[in-house]
């Protein structure tokens, strides 16, 4: 599945917002069933890649590696959120509204 | 087996993305280059140069997009960008004036000109983070995509969709373009040559008449030019955060070292082979080996080398190995 998004506002940790126009495609595809419950998924965007864990079908946890935790949740009609979190030593959380399609 | 889709999508996740930032190296590791071919010294400030260039080009887009000016589908850096290259050369002139002159003219060790950049170079990174602060700054305008998810699908009738944005687009051609530029002016103009000769041999060169002032500051015009050409297209591609920059001083470096440290085809090579190796071994390899494997082999796991956040580390592994195994990089760039 293919999502064709549009980052239409970025907030941070603090709650400070700015609206941005920022293009990004997500590629989700299934890879079997995940341990206790729920899928495994494929989930590409720009030059990354990862596995996701949806136990729902409606949010997808992932991550980058040691210390990154992703979360791309499924809003209102087309809208989705996409929330970053980078633990250590001084943790920050990025939160984007995205608004999306889905080419087909 | 589709081998179509398989090449759609190693297109959308590889190749596309690893040409563009391969562009983005390349013109990062040209600019190093250069100032250890003919300044004899490596520019740990080349990174915020980048990013003071990009900073200034940012200032003047947000001007003429409150000024209602624009470029139809194209950005509006690009208009600025001239802007930015002016004020990024004048920077730099005055950095020599200021700061290298001093220890041209003693005659300082290389070692001693590398120190003084990296004084240099916090500096500049406190000056990028003073004016437009430490955040993530946008600027991008225009029209977003070549082609979309939407457009290719429609067009192609393939399951996999491949996506050109314009930065990536206007990167790659910018490249290419600023590359032949500088090849042109290297090989062909008088001035050119003369930095060449300096390069080659500074005794040799000021016997034959060079200006060595005129020389040092012509490559600090070229340089403050790649730099934030190098920079805008970053972050027209990525975004624009003062410290990404400081981080990206590592590929662009390795870029330079591994194609051989005064080489400009070696910086050019070195930038391209180190975006594609980041890209390459951090991309998890399973749908595209899904489309090319007879049914039922596909792979259960990523098939991924190493996970995302061991980008950086890719660029220095392959440092590592051409230093040990070929100091002087893929062509024969000066010994380091």
């Amino acid at each position: 599945m293919h999502l064709e998004c549009r980052v239409v506002m970025r907030c941070d940790g603090a709650g400070t917002c700015a609206a941005r126009d920022e293009p990004v495609t997500f590629t989700l595809d299934p890879m079997g069933a995940a341990e206790g419950g729920g899928t495994r998924y494929l989930i590409s965007w720009r030059d990354t890649s990862a596995e996701a864990v949806s136990r729902d079908g409606r949010s997808f946890t992932f991550s980058e590696g040691a210390g990154d935790v992703q979360t791309l949740l499924a809003g209102n009609g087309t809208g989705l959120v996409w929330h970053r979190l980078t633990e250590g030593a001084a943790p920050s959380a990025t939160v984007d509204f995205l608004d999306c399609e889905a080419p087909r | 087996m589709d081998p179509l889709n398989a090449i759609v999508a190693l297109a959308n996740y590889v190749l596309i993305p690893g040409a563009a930032y391969g562009a983005q190296l390349a013109l990062g590791a040209l600019g190093v280059t250069l100032i250890y071919g003919i300044l004899r010294f490596s520019n740990f400030a080349h990174g915020d140069t980048m990013a003071f260039g990009a900073m200034v080009t940012i200032l003047f887009t947000w001007a003429f997009q409150s000024w209602g000016i624009g470029f139809g589908v194209l950005p509006t850096a690009l208009l600025a960008l001239p802007f930015g290259i002016a004020v990024t050369a004048l920077l730099l002139l005055g950095t020599d004036r200021a700061v290298y002159r001093f220890y041209r003219r003693q005659k300082a060790a290389p070692v001693i000109l590398v120190i003084v950049s990296v004084g240099v170079m916090f500096i500049m990174n406190g000056l990028v983070r003073f004016i437009i602060g430490p955040d993530d700054q946008q600027f991008a305008d225009g029209a977003r995509f070549v082609f979309s998810a939407r457009d290719f699908k429609e067009w192609s009738g393939l399951d996999e969709a491949l996506v050109l944005r314009t930065s990536q687009a206007i990167t790659v051609v910018t490249a290419v373009v600023v590359v032949i530029a500088l090849f042109w002016f290297l090989n062909r103009t008088r001035t050119g040559k003369s930095m060449r000769a300096f390069s080659d041999n500074e005794d040799l060169a000021l016997l034959s008449g060079i200006n060595p002032e005129r020389v040092v500051a012509i490559t600090w015009i070229i340089v403050a030019a790649l730099a934030t050409v190098a920079g805008v297209l970053y972050g027209l591609d990525k975004s624009f955060r003062p410290f990404v920059y400081f981080q990206l001083l590592l590929p662009v470096f390795a870029s330079a070292i591994v194609g051989g440290l005064g080489s400009p085809v070696g910086a050019i090579a070195g930038g391209f082979l180190i975006a594609f190796s980041e890209v390459t071994v951090t991309y998890a390899f399973k749908k595209v080996l899904g489309y090319l494997a007879p049914g039922g082999w596909e792979p259960d796991g990523l098939v991924q080398l190493l996970s995302t956040d061991y980008k950086f580390a890719v660029s220095f592994a392959i440092l590592i190995v051409v230093l040990l195994f070929r100091p002087t990089g893929l062509f024969r760039g000066k010994s380091v």
